[in-house]
């Protein structure tokens, strides 16, 4: 494997970082420091990016959301899935799928005594809905029900405060049956809820399905919303999907195109984390630069010394880049290990952001937000710091390479 | 065939600008086996320069060197490194050992670079170590010893992995009186006991007298070579 002198070599380079512990510590330290960062940051990052998605993903229209081709142009009810369970039924023979629920989403009114504005109905099943999206997990307010007798709505928290109503309090919703009348309800707020989606938050106000349908006289429902275990299965599914249906009014959506804004979101958090990556790639690079130049330059008379008694300059320029690697290497182990380890605490109990929460909640995210851990954070960061130490060693080398060995000694140590 | 032949080497330095100077001016120079040599002469006399040619450390401007039958001044930086390795022993002034590496290890360290088996090494730093009185502090850094004591272990170093030319130049300049002529007895005692030949510079003239042959330079040519019975 190593011949005897490479070995010498090694041994040396190793001898000279404990033997002088100062500076390779610090380089070390830097070079661990700025590892244990960019792992937080991209796990942390990644992690906000899901987060952010799968609110909206799961407690909007899923991964992959089923309705009538017209619906999402005109929000009418008239546009329905009438016969879901022929759906549902493909649904329930599909591996890929984890979950899936139905609804009913109609534009209406809401109005207290002293306020009115519009608000999106939905119709839904409370226990499916729990195991679907743990809806339940979002209540900030109240209980997750809707009364015993059914009359209890649970309304997002913007349109609460908007409304400046509380738990208990009434509303009326008013919104058009099938027969184009207007039909009205009084419902008591037993839930308020935070999604971090928008439509929710800002206008939504959650029913029971089948009280709805006794209002508005739907047969059928509006939407059938669906998660996957693996989020990238969704081009798959509706393509195994849309023949099966084989239906011509009835649409299958992937949540790209849903929501395009969520995707262009993620490519710009994407490109702002790698852009933050490189510049402390840059930085590690340069400090690590720094170190090898100068623990080089100190030591010319040395090398010039070792020259002299018979030294080639290629195990001199070994043993440099040796000594590099060892303490940049070590910096990355010792790097990787704790910022491996923190964002595994992080991914497993996550990073409690409640005091900011409210600035966060903008961008749709929770108050604890759960890292991501990847192989490739690994990988990519090795890379990075056996390319920089590798660069860092190539001028100090150079340098040493245009001179002769006395000129070296002549060096003032 | 000649021990080592200096043929007509000249050295310039700077050529063509106005800080040059011509420190060898055709240098002719014959030296045996186990000879113990001594260069002396004024400052910026050239001793320096012609020692490093002679080590095959610098290149001369003109003319060649020729030791144990090879041409050293034909060789390249490779060639020549490995040469050096073989045949010579270094000296230097001060500062000539390797910080990181304990007083063993450096005088070890051309017999590693050589492939010599570590058993073989422990044996002749042992050797040496107790030829040069520095056995008992064969673990210790550099930094820990004197500098009468660095310059010993240098020595250890130089003659430990039996070269057949050592070079020393101004080995004593940082030494006092006492640490200068012990130095110079244990160079001697090896130049007899290990059979090595010795060229060293030296402005000191308590140790130019320890010397065999005197050869003095003035100007970059030689004035005088001398051996004493
Ligand atoms: N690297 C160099 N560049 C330019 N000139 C040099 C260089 N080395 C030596 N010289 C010049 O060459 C001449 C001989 O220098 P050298 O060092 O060989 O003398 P020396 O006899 O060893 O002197 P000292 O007793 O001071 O060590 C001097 O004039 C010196 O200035
Ligand atoms: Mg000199």
């Amino acid at each position: 494997m190593f011949s005897h002198t490479e070995m010498l070599y090694v041994k040396m380079a190793l001898l000279h970082i404990v033997r002088r512990k100062g500076r390779a510590a610090l380089i070390s330290i830097m070079i661990a420091i700025s590892m244990i960062g960019l792992l937080l940051m991209e796990g942390m990052y990644e992690g906000m990016m899901v987060q952010i998605t799968q609110n909206s993903i799961k407690t909007g229209s899923g991964t992959v959301s089923i309705q009538h081709k017209m619906f999402r142009s005109d929000n009418n009810i008239k546009y329905t899935i009438a016969n879901p369970y022929k759906i549902t039924a493909l649904l329930d023979s599909k591996k890929e799928v984890e979950s899936y629920v139905m609804r009913i989403n109609q534009r209406g009114l809401i109005a207290t005594a002293g306020y009115s504005q519009g608000v999106n109905v939905m119709g839904i099943d409370l226990e499916k809905e729990s195991s679907h999206a743990k809806l339940e997990n979002f209540i900030i307010k109240g209980n997750y029900n809707f009364n015993k007798n059914g009359r209890g709505a649970l309304i997002g928290y913007r349109l609460a405060k908007k409304l400046k109503v509380d738990i208990g309090k009434k509303v009326i919703v008013t919104m058009q049956d099938t027969n184009n009348e207007v039909v009205s309800v009084a419902l008591k707020i037993t839930g308020i809820l935070k999604t971090n989606n928008m439509a929710i938050d800002s206008n939504g106000l959650l029913m029971d399905i089948e009280r709805l349908r006794g209002l508005n006289g739907i047969q059928g429902v509006t939407e059938i919303s669906i998660l996957l275990h693996e989020q990238n299965d969704d081009t798959q599914l509706i393509h195994s999907l849309v023949p099966k249906i084989n239906d011509q009014n009835i649409a299958v959506y992937s949540y790209k195109e849903l929501y395009p804004s969520l995707h262009e979101g993620e490519a710009m958090m994407q490109t702002y984390s790698r852009i933050s990556s490189s510049f402390i790639f840059i930085v590690a690079t340069l400090g690590i630069f720094g170190v090898v130049l100068v623990s080089v330059f100190e030591r010319v008379r040395e090398f010039g010394i070792m020259m002299a008694i018979g030294t080639q300059f290629h195990d001199i320029a070994r043993l440099i880049i040796y000594e590099s690697l060892v303490i940049t290497m070590s910096g990355y182990i010792v790097g990787a290990l704790l910022g491996g380890g923190l964002l595994w605490y992080f991914k497993e109990f996550g990073l409690d952001l409640s005091g900011l929460s409210d600035a966060f909640a903008i961008f749709g995210m929770d108050s604890s937000i759960h890292a991501i851990l990847k192989r490739e954070y690994f990988t990519s960061a090795f890379i990075s710091v056996l390319v920089a130490t590798l660069a860092a060693t190539i001028i100090p080398i150079r340098t040493l390479k245009q001179r002769n060995p006395i000129q070296s000694i002549s060096e003032q140590p | 065939m000649n021990f080592l032949t200096v043929r007509n080497v000249k050295k310039v330095f700077n050529e063509g600008s106005e800080s040059q100077s011509n420190a060898l001016m055709g240098i002719d120079l014959s030296i045996g086996k186990e000879e113990f040599i001594v260069i002396s002469g004024p400052s910026g006399s050239g001793k320096s320069t012609l020692l490093n040619i002679i080590g095959g450390l610098d290149a001369p401007s003109e003319g060649s060197v020729e030791l144990v039958g090879t041409v050293i001044t034909a060789l390249n930086e490779n060639d020549l490194a490995l040469f050096r390795r073989e045949n010579i022993g270094f000296v230097f002034q001060a500062y000539n050992l390797i910080p990181v590496l304990t007083v063993k290890e450096n005088i070890e360290y051309v017999m590693r670079l050589m492939g010599i088996p570590q058993s073989q090494c422990d044996a002749r730093v042992l050797e040496v170590a107790r030829e040069l009185d520095i056995d008992t502090y064969l673990n210790k850094f550099p930094d820990h010893l004197s500098g009468g004591q660095q310059q010993r272990v240098a020595v250890a170093r130089a003659v430990a992995s039996k070269p057949k030319l050592i070079l020393a130049d101004e080995p004593t300049a940082n030494l006092d009186t006492a640490n200068a002529q012990k130095l110079m007895e244990l160079m001697r005692r090896l130049n007899i006991e290990e059979k090595v030949t010795i060229i060293f510079s030296s402005h000191d003239p308590m140790v130019i007298e320890k010397a065999r042959r005197s050869i003095v330079l003035r100007d970059g040519k030689i004035i005088e070579d001398t051996v004493r019975s």
